[in-house]
């Protein structure tokens, strides 16, 4: 295993952490005071360094655990998304079987994800094995016969069908829809199934989320922030209305429940869950995404805060109740920052190559679609010698020696360090090695839908398209729009890989969530309405005036909450062929190779170029 | 398959980083998939994550890093001149071009 040389990863690191350094010193500072009152809040009294170093490992061991579950996700909602296609649209279908009429079914060569022409062959390959699988069952085993079916008429059949109780003709009727109609009724059959499959994982997933993020302390402070925010931006002067009930009330139900969510609550005692079982499939995704996404930052901060304690030996102070960070100035911080940074890059190339190994879906010995992942575990435990003893014979003191140069009072041993550095980014790696996988989830069921007010918001400046990452907004029925930013590169794969095409929707209404300093505001939590939000924006809706600075953004929170108010400030007029003037809905696109704004012709469904909304869109100040 | 290292010159002078990550991104992408191809002429390009597991299972040990630190250059948050340094060395140590 060829290990970067200390020389360059030092240059590298030092390169990473020495631009904006006023910054990463800040994050730090608020970090480490995070992990801090972690530890305060599930200490005991008389707790010695051992308990705190063992508390946090279990938290990283059960962060690792989460990050393992939600790998699976994307491709079984990549698989749903395919079926649930081929089975609205059967001609398709037919061709897809055609396709791999000659291919045989390997379980090993299916992965998800990659273009939708490709989940839609894995999934005619899944479902033909299925399927013949489940006739040679049924050839086998049921009374049923099968023969008779296939050489005889309905008519026929239904004489035999008429003959039979009640519970066998369930089963009757089931086995002849297959043997007459084939794969596409037993598809039909199926979907259920995988539906649910989807579901189970994606409450599952929203849960343990939302469990940890209350466990580390934080949803109390999203939940405060998205107060503040709404204070701020709703109307003041609106008679017979309460104000404080468009506010996250934390004695409602949902919050309630959200709060009462922990990283070990059973399904059964889960209040959380009976909420989000009413919740859509697609709903289940975007929270999912938005949920993922902020443990997931999470998740890094935790995991560098521990590393950096462990490092300047804080526990011995915390144990006292004493953060201890005083003693540290800017340059430490600085160069503990490059110095635990050395060892990112070997362990970040020994975790890719181990990581892609691991296969997506675990396999099923019963050869169908059926969830086996509590079955079968496809993660394996990774040697990590090789990789110690490679490290340390590269790099042959170098790394104690910058650490004892910097730090004399710190004991610095290379072994040590690499070893604690496996253990607490473990959940980290993870993340990377399948980064976006959630986000994808959510975008692959947007795109074919043209009527959900989704896309990119923010057009800022004509050089957008060459930022790294875009902000995306998704509006849904839940209380606020999601928001998240995606890679650039990953939007346009997947605007290619699963819709032939570079046009990203526009969002409509990026400006109505602008608070009065300027900046946008953020999506804190993500909650159906309650009672009390759901009245207040009925009442608000209908009687606020238009020059009321809250007015596009009561209009577009009451659309959140009934779908079928599209706020009229976000349409335009259209011209009917009788001459009459109509408000519509429009439809922008913003192609991400070349930064130009299509727009939608109602009469014929065309696209044509917007020149002045590509301009005006192109010109718009940075907020 | 080489930049026009005129044009990237005069995007770094202008101190337009996010161009020039977008050009060098987009070559060494490029170059990455060729070499993949090498091996594996019907390979298609789909996404980053599926390129750099193909590098890793296709190419030499050089040619993996290079596609493994490729691609964590890209997902993770990086400053512009952090990730743009990353970028110059990753298509040096692939061309053996320096720019």
């Amino acid at each position: 295993m060829k290990i970067l040389d200390f020389d360059i990863a030092l240059d590298k690191s030092t390169k990473r952490f020495t631009i904006e350094k006023n910054k990463k010193a800040y994050y730090f500072q608020s970090s480490i005071k995070q992990l801090f009152n972690y530890v305060q809040a599930h200490s005991k009294s008389k707790t010695t360094e051992e308990d705190i170093e063992n508390l946090l490992m279990q938290k990283v061991s059960d962060l690792t655990e989460y990050s393992k579950k939600n790998l699976r996700i994307f491709p079984y909602v990549a698989r749903f998304n395919a079926a649930r296609y081929l089975s609205e649209h059967p001609q398709e279908l037919e061709k897809v079987l055609e396709s791999i009429k000659d291919l045989p079914y390997n379980e090993d060569s299916i992965e998800y994800g990659r273009s939708f022409e490709e989940d839609c062959k894995n999934l005619a390959l899944e479902i033909r094995e299925a399927f013949n699988t489940t006739m040679e069952n049924y050839k086998k085993t049921n009374p049923i016969d099968i023969e008779y079916m296939e050489t005889h008429s309905v008519k026929d059949l239904k004489k035999v069908f008429n003959r039979m109780s009640i519970i066998q003709r369930k089963n009757y009727l089931t086995v002849m829809g297959y043997v007459k109609q084939g794969l596409p009724a037993y598809l039909k059959d199926f979907l259920p199934s995988l539906e649910k499959d989807c579901k189970e994982l994606l409450i599952d997933a929203i849960r343990s989320s939302i469990g940890h993020l209350n466990d580390l302390g934080l949803t109390d402070n999203y939940i405060d922030f998205h107060n503040k925010q709404i204070s701020t931006m709703q109307p003041q002067n609106l008679l017979n209305i309460t104000a404080e009930d468009l506010l996250l009330n934390p004695k409602e139900d949902f919050i309630k429940a959200l709060k009462s969510e922990t990283p070990t609550t059973s399904l059964e005692n889960s209040s959380l869950a009976k909420f989000l079982e009413k919740q859509s499939l697609e709903n289940l995704i975007f929270m999912n995404t938005f949920w993922i996404n902020r443990l997931e930052k999470e998740t890094e901060d935790f995991s560098n805060s521990i590393f950096y304690a462990s490092k300047l030996n804080l526990f011995s102070n915390w144990k006292n109740g004493v953060l201890g960070l005083n003693q540290y100035s800017d340059k430490d911080i600085t160069n503990l920052l490059i110095g635990t940074n050395l060892l990112f890059y070997p362990v970040s190339r020994f975790y890719q190559v181990n990581f892609s190994k691991v296969k997506q879906i675990p396999s099923s010995q019963e050869k169908n679609l059926k969830r086996e992942s509590d079955k079968k575990d496809s993660f394996v435990l990774i040697d990590t010698s090789d990789l110690m003893k490679s490290v340390s014979k590269s790099w042959n003191g170098r790394y104690e020696e910058f650490f004892n140069s910097r730090f004399p009072n710190m004991q610095t041993s290379l072994q040590n360090d690499i070893s604690l550095y496996l253990s607490i980014y473990n959940p980290v790696f993870l993340q990377y090695a399948h980064k976006d996988r959630n986000i994808q989830s959510a975008l692959i069921v947007l795109l074919n839908n043209t009527k959900q007010n989704y896309g990119l918001s923010s057009i800022n400046n004509a050089s957008q398209i060459t930022q790294k990452k875009l902000p995306i907004s998704i509006d849904t029925d839940l209380n606020f729009p999601i928001r998240f930013h995606v890679s650039t590169e990953l939007l346009k794969d997947i605007l290619q890989n699963y819709n032939n095409t570079s046009l990203l929707k526009l969002y409509l209404g990026t400006e109505d969530f602008i608070k009065a300093n300027g900046r946008f505001a953020t999506t804190q939590i993500l909650a159906p309405f309650s009672n009390a939000q759901s009245k207040y924006l009925k009442k608000a809706s209908s009687s606020i005036s238009k020059a009321d600075t809250a007015f596009n953004f009561i209009e577009h929170l009451n659309y959140l909450r009934d779908n079928k108010h599209f706020p009229e400030h976000l349409k335009v007029p259209y011209v009917k062929p009788n001459g009459k003037v109509e408000m519509v809905i429009p439809e922008y696109y913003i192609d991400l190779n070349t930064g130009e704004i299509y727009q939608k012709d109602l009469k014929t469904g065309n696209l044509f170029i917007n020149s002045e909304k590509t301009k005006s869109e192109n010109s718009l100040e940075e907020k | 398959m080489e930049i026009n290292s005129l044009d990237l010159k005069n995007e770094l002078k202008n101190k337009n980083y996010d161009n020039c990550i977008f050009i060098l991104h987009k070559k060494i992408k490029e170059l990455l998939i060729l070499e993949v191809q090498k091996y594996d002429k019907d390979f298609k390009y789909s996404n980053l994550n599926d390129l750099k597991n193909k590098c890793i299972g296709l190419l030499n040990e050089d040619l993996s890093n290079i596609a493994i630190d490729f691609y964590m250059v890209s997902i993770t948050d990086e400053s512009p001149l952090y990730e743009l340094s990353i970028l110059v060395e990753l298509y040096e140590n692939l061309t053996k071009i320096k720019i």
